[in-house]
């Protein structure tokens, strides 16, 4: 139930994320608020730090400065500038994420991929760990895919493969890394169709997409994230429509002249 | 027939050869996990400590090493016979190399997978043993595999030293007989065809462990290919 | 210390006869690579075969072996080399077998197109090869081509089997008069080490530079 008690304090919160790589700034103080349900969209130009921000959130890249807190947990640091690494399996366990090249393991089957962290992560039985996963092949519509390598299957199937294998450790949030981009847009929309339907039933995501239909039909939220930092945001109508800011105007003006 | 006499008394040899430079292999593959290891530390001293290993064991060719256990060691009251030198100096060689074969083998998988169990919360544990070396030995084989077949061949020094293999023992045979060149055929034929089950053994293992599965290995760069050999 | 003043002029006596052997090894080794190379993606089919044969052989046997059979065993069919000049041929035939294969591969790597255009301005196929394919895979084989002069500069050391007046032969002798062995051996190590770390090191900056 949404209530007053949520709005207080924000299911998902990065505040001042800053990162830097070899003393350049890539992410200059992003924060950002998600509500539990909610879809975020993050568009912007390739290079904007859209995609570095998004790995700040589970930590698979360290901000330089910032905190991630997610229901309540929150990665600090410990010795020698290395996460506390029970806090960090913590949070991962929390998040989901969705790759641009999938990263789908090949030496694994489609079943095995999905089954490997329930079993080794959450310590779930096998039996229990593949009941599950095949439930989750079909929730994608790969049931029949279960024992074949991802080099096996198409690009499409991989990725949505992949949502699977995100979804089996029932994650908070569901991040997507441009998951769409690595795809021709028949494929494409084969993955875009199941994350329509995640997103009607409730589960929270961050993607990071070029896709911007998406973002206008699914999105309850869109951030405009150019130079390391967010130009602007809000409903997406609104920005998609009728941007404020002149940087979001030239980058929309060039994505629908493409 | 006189070929068929030289084939014979060669032979004798071949179980010092085999011994050598398969013991060596077996040597250098275990030192090689913890150099690896090292070598992708994470605090740059310790991997300062993997570096250094390998970059000495390699900058000094196998023949000085050889001479300073078999000759020098004594003079700490270390003795060592030949065959237990000659595997010691050649494992700890191999160490080095097999090193950079694993580390090739590492490196030839593409780091989405390392993000991708991470990102699943899976340990460091198991990432190395579900995902990175599953994946990691499909280019690791046959250079492990080619570096087996170069010990072969390296091992002949090992003679110099007194090991009775088929070198040292072609090296007498010259001498008692007057066909010497022969002889060295016969000795030269006899690598050859040492070399050639393990070659095809290897390609035997390689499609028994990864046959099943599409993806390529990434080909190891020319001058890593070199320093295998 | 002192010690180790007295001899080290012998021991870089023996260093230069190393380096020398291995000028000669290359000299030998390197025309016979490119030959063997070119041989190799001959048209005619007998041409190949003898090229692929005399790589395998080249490389299947031990280079300690090689060193025998053209110093031990020519002799019996009467012709005798000087063990400086046996080490030299043995020693360059077996580089040869290697360092074709990174010649092949150089060449493989020059675009088919370059061929293809230098072919359609009316070059033979003799000169397409020597004007156009080798001096553009000259850049693609330089890192490699260093690292296996590196590993033949090492191999010298074996030479000391067949008495040539090398670095190990050098520090044999001293350690065979001063009974000094470890630190003989340590030294005339490190020697190697000193120039084969720096030229790895080099070789690999080479690389990285090229691929990028």
């Amino acid at each position: 139930m949404p209530g007053t008690v949520q709005n207080a304090s924000p299911f998902l919160e990065a505040e001042d994320i800053w990162v830097e790589f070899n003393g350049k700034p890539a992410v200059k103080g992003i924060s950002m608020r998600v509500d539990r349900g909610e879809v975020v969209a993050i568009i912007g130009p390739s290079g904007s730090g859209k995609s570095t921000f998004l790995r700040c959130i589970n930590h698979l890249q360290a901000p330089t400065s910032g905190t991630v807190k997610i229901d309540g947990i929150s990665v600090r640091e410990g010795k020698g500038g290395h996460p506390k690494s029970k806090e960090l399996t913590q949070l991962r366990r929390r998040v989901g994420m969705v790759f641009q090249q999938f990263n789908l393991f090949p030496n694994l089957t489609a079943v095995e991929n999905i089954m490997l962290a329930q079993v080794q992560a959450l310590g779930r039985t096998k039996k229990d760990a593949r009941g599950r996963a095949l439930a989750l092949l079909d929730r994608v519509g790969l049931e029949h895919r279960a024992n074949h390598y991802p080099g096996e299957c198409s690009g499409g199937q991989q990725q949505r493969i992949a949502i699977a294998r995100a979804l089996a450790l029932d994650p908070m949030v569901l991040l997507f890394d441009e998951p769409t981009s690595a795809l021709d847009p028949e494929l494409g929309a084969e993955v875009l169709g199941v994350m329509k339907e995640m997103a009607s039933e409730g589960m929270t995501m961050i993607v990071v997409t070029h896709e911007m239909s998406f973002a206008e039909d699914v999105a309850d939220r869109v951030a405009f994230i150019a130079d390391g930092a967010i130009v602007e945001q809000g409903n997406p109508k609104e920005v998609l429509r009728k941007p404020q800011h002149s940087r979001t105007q030239r980058f929309l003006k060039a994505v629908l002249e493409r | 027939m006189v070929i068929f006499d030289i084939f014979t008394t060669l032979l004798q040899g071949v179980k010092y050869t085999l011994l050598v430079s398969f013991a060596a292999f077996f040597l250098g593959a275990l030192i090689a996990v913890p150099v690896t290891a090292a070598r992708r530390s994470r605090y740059a001293f310790v991997r300062g400590i993997g570096t250094a290993y390998v970059e000495l064991l390699r900058g000094i060719p196998p023949l000085p090493w050889l001479f300073i256990v078999f000759f020098g060691l004594p003079s700490f009251g270390v003795i060592l016979p030949p065959i237990q030198s000659g595997i010691l100096v050649f494992g700890l060689v191999g160490g080095a190399y097999l090193t950079e074969i694993y580390r090739s083998g590492f490196r030839a998988v593409p780091n989405g997978q390392v993000e991708a169990g991470e990102a699943l919360g899976v340990s460091r544990f198991y990432i190395y043993v579900k995902i990175l070396i599953p994946q990691a030995v499909r280019t690791m084989l046959p250079l492990a595999i080619a570096y087996l077949i170069g010990l072969l061949k390296d091992s002949a020094i090992v003679s110099i030293v007194g090991v009775q293999d088929i070198s040292a023992l072609s090296l007498v045979e010259n001498r008692s007989s007057s066909d010497g060149l022969l002889v060295f055929i016969v000795a030269s034929a006899m690598y050859l065809i040492l070399s050639v089950p393990i070659g095809i053994f290897g390609r035997w293992l390689g499609v028994r462990l990864t046959g099943r599965r599409k993806r390529t290995p990434e080909p190891a760069t020319v001058t890593e290919a070199v320093m295998i050999r | 210390m002192n010690d180790v003043m007295s001899y080290l002029p012998t021991l870089l006596r023996g260093l230069g006869m190393s380096f020398l052997l291995l000028l000669a090894l290359v000299a030998i080794g390197t025309p016979l690579a490119f030959l063997l190379a070119v041989a190799q993606r001959s048209r005619f089919s007998g041409i190949r075969w003898i090229a692929i044969a005399f790589i395998e052989i080249a490389r299947g046997i031990p280079s300690l072996i090689l060193l025998y059979l053209v110093y031990f065993g020519l002799p019996s069919v009467n012709l005798s080399l000087s063990s400086f000049t046996a080490a030299a041929i043995g020693l360059g035939i077996n580089y040869a077998g290697y360092v074709s294969e990174t010649v092949k591969s150089g060449l493989d790597a020059v675009p088919r197109g370059q061929t293809e255009a230098a072919a359609a301005l009316g070059l033979g196929r003799g000169n397409v090869t020597r004007f156009v394919t080798i001096p553009q895979s000259v850049r693609i084989i330089t890192p490699p081509f260093l690292s296996w002069i590196i590993v033949y500069f090492q191999t010298t050391s074996i030479a000391f089997a067949i008495a040539v007046p090398e670095l190990m032969s050098a520090a044999y002798s001293v350690a065979n008069a001063n009974f000094q062995y470890l630190t003989l051996f340590i030294i005339a190590g490190l020697l190697y080490a000193i120039i084969s770390i720096p030229g790895s090191q080099l070789t690999s900056v080479l690389e990285r530079k090229r691929s990028r």
